[in-house]
């Protein structure tokens, strides 16, 4: 299990200056904030913004930040990122995932993007599985590779309990689909 | 209604309704995979912030999946609770029908392109506390059919009991004779809810203070 929603939780509980969260849509990125306003420390304050310049004044509170320019609010952030470092409470800058912002901040702001090592969330983007490790695992444990089991399993031969119920999506995710 | 019944009035019988009804609601509705995560984590910060289970809960959360495929979202590895089976698990206490220690467990597996929730499970195990036995209830969504029916396996079931593993782990039980009759486990069926609406059905029945449609009388 990665630690998706935990990176989230963990970056605004954080005291680190900034961090950025990826979105692939205008809607997708209305629910991340509703997800990071749940999971916000209930001690700290938060509020959204679309100003860049927020992020120089309102140090103890969480920001999350929506620009109209995701671009420019990277250059921002980066040529004065120096003015960051008395935040206690992380700006979170959000950018569609491959758009413009993500664009500038990959090849033009190196400084700031090396201030977001372990402080991205992306939801897309889950630490990838060994699909042929975590498939000799399971056939190891089961004694059946996922598809045969998933045969049983449909087939009602397997006891409906929550270890068994557990390992039956796991053995979706390994599925081989013909 | 029976098959037979189906085929004679061209009308398909409850079983099928009640299938089709699930499908349709499962497949019908764009399901935000943040939303989803949202709506049980709020739950759980609610049961935190209530003390009835670790105030850190909200930080246990994780998702594993491949590129473009299924997802199960669940809680992480290492948690300070687990199951008998080693799923790491939510520690319950403060609740009025079962002893302190009692576990939460939870999986979802999820398709994000999709934007479905394929299959779930959400279960409560532990003591209750009069009469004093061991208790279990587990709301499970299965992606297809299994079993022999509609009416004995409902998509979307309920099993409630006193232990969640009457029967052997899988494959665990190779001096059991083959041919021996399944484990008998009843499958109450339920209309279509989403996994936080299952979570708040086990936690309203395990603390009656915790349900979210009860309206305190004025005072």
């Amino acid at each position: 299990m990665s630690d998706s929603t935990g990176t989230l939780w963990r970056i605004l509980s954080e005291d680190t200056p900034v961090a950025v969260v990826f979105y692939q849509s205008p809607s997708a990125r209305e629910e991340i904030l509703e997800l990071a306003t749940i999971l916000a420390p209930a001690e700290r304050q938060y509020r959204r913004t679309a100003n860049v310049h927020d992020a120089f004044s309102e140090e103890d509170m969480i920001l999350f930040l929506t620009p109209e320019d995701e671009q420019r609010a990277v250059l921002t952030l980066d040529g004065r990122r120096e003015a960051l470092r008395n935040r206690t409470a992380p700006v979170v800058l959000f950018l569609m995932s491959g758009g413009d912002g993500e664009k500038r901040l990959r090849n033009d702001a190196a400084g700031l993007e090396s201030w977001l090592r372990g402080m991205e969330y992306d939801p897309e983007r889950l630490a990838p599985i060994d699909v042929e490790a975590e498939r000799a695992r399971f056939a190891e444990k089961t004694g059946l590779l996922p598809e045969d089991w998933l045969i049983r399993w449909r087939g009602g031969s397997i006891a409906d309990t929550t270890e068994n119920n557990f390992l039956s999506h796991h053995a979706a995710l390994l599925e081989q689909k013909v | 209604m029976s098959g037979k019944d189906e085929a004679a009035t061209g009308e398909p019988d409850y079983w099928h309704k009640l299938h089709a009804h699930t499908v349709s609601e499962r497949d019908g509705k764009n399901v935000s995979v943040e939303k989803m995560k949202s709506s049980l984590i709020a739950r759980l910060k609610d049961l935190a912030s209530k003390n009835h289970c670790s105030k850190q809960v909200i930080g246990w959360f994780g998702s594993e999946g491949r590129a473009g495929g299924c997802q199960i979202f669940g809680l992480k590895k290492g948690l300070p609770a687990k199951d008998k089976w080693d799923h790491p698990a939510i520690a319950l206490t403060g609740l009025q029908h079962i002893d302190d220690g009692a576990l939460l467990t939870l999986s979802v597996l999820l398709d994000p392109r999709a934007q479905r929730v394929l299959e779930y499970s959400i279960g409560i195990q532990g003591q209750s506390r009069k009469p004093e036995r061991y208790w279990y209830a587990r709301i499970d969504l299965t992606e297809k059919p299994e079993g022999m029916g509609l009416c004995g396996h409902p998509l979307l079931h309920c099993h409630v009991g006193e232990t969640s593993d009457e029967a052997p782990p899988l494959l665990a039980a190779p001096s059991k004779p083959a041919g021996k009759a399944p484990v008998f486990t009843a499958r109450v069926p339920l209309p279509w809810m989403m996994p936080a609406d299952a979570l708040d059905w086990l936690l309203a029945t395990v603390h009656s203070p915790l349900d979210r449609t009860h309206t305190a009388p004025a005072p």
